[in-house]
């Protein structure tokens, strides 16, 4: 068979036709579907993009979307209240739910805010907590720990037999055994908004989710005017100083990208975060890339998993190139240790006090008598 | 005849001459090129000691890459040589540093610090501090020896090196059959700081401490030139080598304790690097068309050490700001070489050295 040259554009045309009628309709569809939402009531949301709760006459529509892509939706769930008599059907609870299993830390900081652990039945085994009322209840054995990702005790899960199961959404593994249970797991894809008030508004899905709408609606508020406000005090700055992140572990400087949750804050907080990219995760560069961008930079912040007690010196001999840094000689290093501050299980719902710490470090004279609560200068 | 050996000792001699000078290449490459560029003058005024204005490309050349290329030449012609002992012991073109189980041994060792020994004893080792750094080298000393131990105790009650080898591999699938259970079990940030320190790396040393590497492992390679006597006997045969004069079980040791050594000393420093060491003896074998251990260990250790040096060139990605690990790169280099010796096999040229 000869095929000219002449059919094959021929060909492409009608190809080419097809495929962009397909795009067409999809993207009408989709179109269609977020209209038909609107009709229904939709509560407003000023910064997640990762959730989106709808409330219909009888029941309320959990929608969790990829925040970083809000057309692709990871889970939906259907909320009943307790007076609902019909049968409930997959992936459809009663709400407030009464036993929770959180599968990650991150997402115990929004209980802890609304005062509602007695939600949570069972957690994943992390290291380190440090809520006493947490501890006091895994302790007297009310809450049960459940393993870790991808190595989950199914039966001790089985055996508590939740209502909900909160899991992280950006992780594989183990999950196909929890849904074979034929409980509904929840993806929060909270860690992922990089905007550290969009990690915080995800408290009004769990007051939702626990019967606490309205107190979550009014925590989240007091979240956003402070931490507006502090926005404020750095808006006009005159110096804004330059800062660079984590450290050289194992042959890599992992560095986060420039529309990270870190970068995101760094610059809410009056400074330039030297590595002004558009990605959100992070990348691994050599030590001579930091090294050349961020040695005369202001200041250094990492975070730290080490005993009490963390000084300059003992950084330094680490790696003896740290002492190159600006930041190094002038003792503007800011960390937070995590084994010694609570910082996983309370920052999603604290980007206030996140924004005060690094402000209070940056702009010294902004905010004088304030007692940083995470992060503080490495001596 | 005489003139034919003659003309062999010249192409010979040219050889090692090229290669030597390849190295040296590499070593200048090394120190010149990186994420930064940085003018080749300003670069060799660095080198030679002189002052130069701009502070970070000082720094740059002198603690980050010149450690970095003093540890990739150490390791890579410890890696070759070790390699080289291996396959002429154990008559297996196949066989390289990590045929013992030595590298398992110091996984083994660096998993038990970092996975087990922090829930323990309430240490993260997560996050290397200077303790967590001695505490990682000194168990992959400890794993990766005792390991090597137990093969020259076994070597002493068997006869024949094919029971050394199967035990060696067996001792290799033991220690990745316990990491994994620690794994299993392990918190997930320390699996990760486990797979980083599996992933291999030439840049995690200092000034100091590459200085130490160096002198460590380009030394006892120098040695092992002593064994290339009794390297050329074992290659004929055990029974042959037996009724030469060689004392076999001695013979046996002192290579096993060698080649051991230098593998330890690699796996705890720079974590467990692939294929250099299985690679890098059919490169040798191949150049210089010989079977006298005495060339082909020196050549080796040359051939081993410039391997590295490209590899850790490659894999630096000079120009961009990203790194490649260490290992996706030496496989790389190394997959294709052991390819083709397969493929020569199937033409049935390989004698098997």
């Amino acid at each position: 068979m000869n095929i000219s040259p002449g059919k094959i554009s021929r060909l492409s045309l009608v190809f080419g036709v097809l495929i962009m009628s397909i795009i067409m309709l999809s993207c009408n569809q989709k179109q269609k579907q977020k209209e038909s939402w609107k009709k229904q009531n939709e509560i407003p949301l000023k910064y997640a993009n990762g959730f989106k709760i709808i409330e219909n006459d009888n029941y309320k529509q959990i929608i969790i979307y990829d925040p970083d892509n809000t057309d692709d939706i990871i889970s939906r769930l259907k909320i009943f209240p307790k007076s609902y008599k019909g049968k409930l059907k997959e992936r459809e609870i009663k709400a407030p739910v009464e036993k929770i299993i959180c599968l990650s830390s991150t997402q115990l900081a929004y209980f802890i805010e609304l005062n509602t652990i007695n939600h949570i039945v069972a957690l994943n085994s992390s290291k380190y907590l440090f809520n006493e009322k947490v501890n006091n209840k895994i302790d007297n054995g009310s809450i049960k720990r459940v393993g870790k990702e991808g190595n989950f005790n199914v039966e001790l899960i089985a055996g508590i037999d939740p209502d909900l199961i909160l899991v992280s959404p950006f992780k594989t593994g183990g999950y196909d055994a929890l849904k074979n249970l034929g409980i509904p797991l929840l993806p929060i894809a909270s860690y992922n908004e990089k905007r550290p008030l969009g990690r915080a508004e995800w408290i009004k899905l769990i007051g939702h989710l626990t019967g606490k709408k309205r107190y979550a609606d009014s925590v989240f508020q007091s979240i956003d005017s402070t931490y507006n406000h502090y926005l404020s005090l750095v808006s006009d700055v005159e110096h804004r100083p330059t800062v660079f992140s984590g450290r050289f572990t194992s042959g890599s400087w992992y560095v986060p990208g420039g529309k990270s949750f870190i970068a995101n804050l760094i610059h809410d907080a009056g400074a330039d975060y030297i590595f002004d990219n558009n990605k959100k995760g992070g990348s691994p560069l050599d030590f001579e890339a930091v090294y050349s961008k961020g040695h005369d930079a202001d200041f250094w912040r990492l975070q730290v998993s080490q005993p009490p007690g963390f000084t300059m010196e003992k950084f330094k001999k680490e790696d003896a190139r740290y002492a190159d840094f600006k930041a190094f000689k002038d003792t503007n290093i800011i960390f937070c240790n995590i084994r010694v501050k609570p910082y996983y299980e309370e920052n999603p719902v604290k980007p206030h006090i996140l924004l005060g710490d690094f402000i209070h470090h940056f702009h010294p004279d902004l905010l004088k008598d304030y007692n940083p609560r995470y992060y503080e200068l490495l001596k | 005849m005489s003139l034919a050996i003659r003309h062999n000792k010249r192409y010979h001699n040219l050889t090692i001459f090229l290669i030597v000078l390849f190295l040296l290449l590499l070593i200048a490459a090394n120190l010149a090129f990186g994420t930064l560029t940085i003018p080749i003058k300003e670069v060799i005024k660095t080198v030679f000691g002189q002052e130069i204005d701009n502070e970070v490309w000082k720094n740059v050349i002198r603690r980050t890459r010149w450690p970095q290329t003093m540890v990739a030449l150490g390791a890579g012609m410890a890696l070759g040589i070790s390699g080289l002992l291996m396959q002429t012991l154990f008559r297996n073109p196949l066989a390289g540093p990590s045929v013992l189980g030595i590298s398992s041994g110091a996984s083994l060792g660096v998993a038990f610090v970092i996975l087990v020994a922090g829930r323990l004893f309430h240490v993260s080792f997560s996050y290397l501090d200077i303790w967590g750094e001695i505490a990682i080298i000194a168990s992959a000393l400890i794993g990766s020896m005792s390991v090597l131990m137990l093969i020259l105790v076994f070597s002493r009650k068997v006869t024949g090196t094919l029971g050394v080898l199967i035990l060696g591999v067996m001792v290799g699938y033991l220690a990745n059959s316990i990491v994994g259970i620690f794994k299993y079990y392990s918190l997930e940030e320390d699996v990760h700081a486990y797979v980083v320190w599996g992933l291999g790396s030439f840049n995690r040393l200092s000034v100091e401490k590459a200085k130490l590497f160096a002198l460590f492992t380009v030394v006892p390679s120098f040695l092992s030139v002593f064994l290339a006597k009794p390297l050329n006997l074992l290659a004929l045969g055990d029974s042959y080598a037996k009724n030469l004069g060689l004392n076999i079980k001695l013979a046996r040791h002192l290579i096993i304790s060698a080649a051991g050594i230098l593998t330890a000393l690699v796996s705890a420093f720079c974590g467990p690097i692939v294929f250099i060491g299985l690679a890098v003896p059919h490169l040798a074998k191949l150049t210089m068309k010989t079977s006298n251990h005495f060339t082909l260990l020196l050549c080796t250790g040359l051939i081993g050490a410039s391997t590295a040096l490209l590899c850790n060139l490659v894999a630096r990605m000079p120009g961009s700001e990203m790194s490649l690990p260490i290992n996706s790169v030496t496989a790389f280099v190394g997959a294709p070489v052991v390819i083709s010796v397969i493929w020569k096999k199937r033409k049935g040229q390989l004698t098997g050295g």
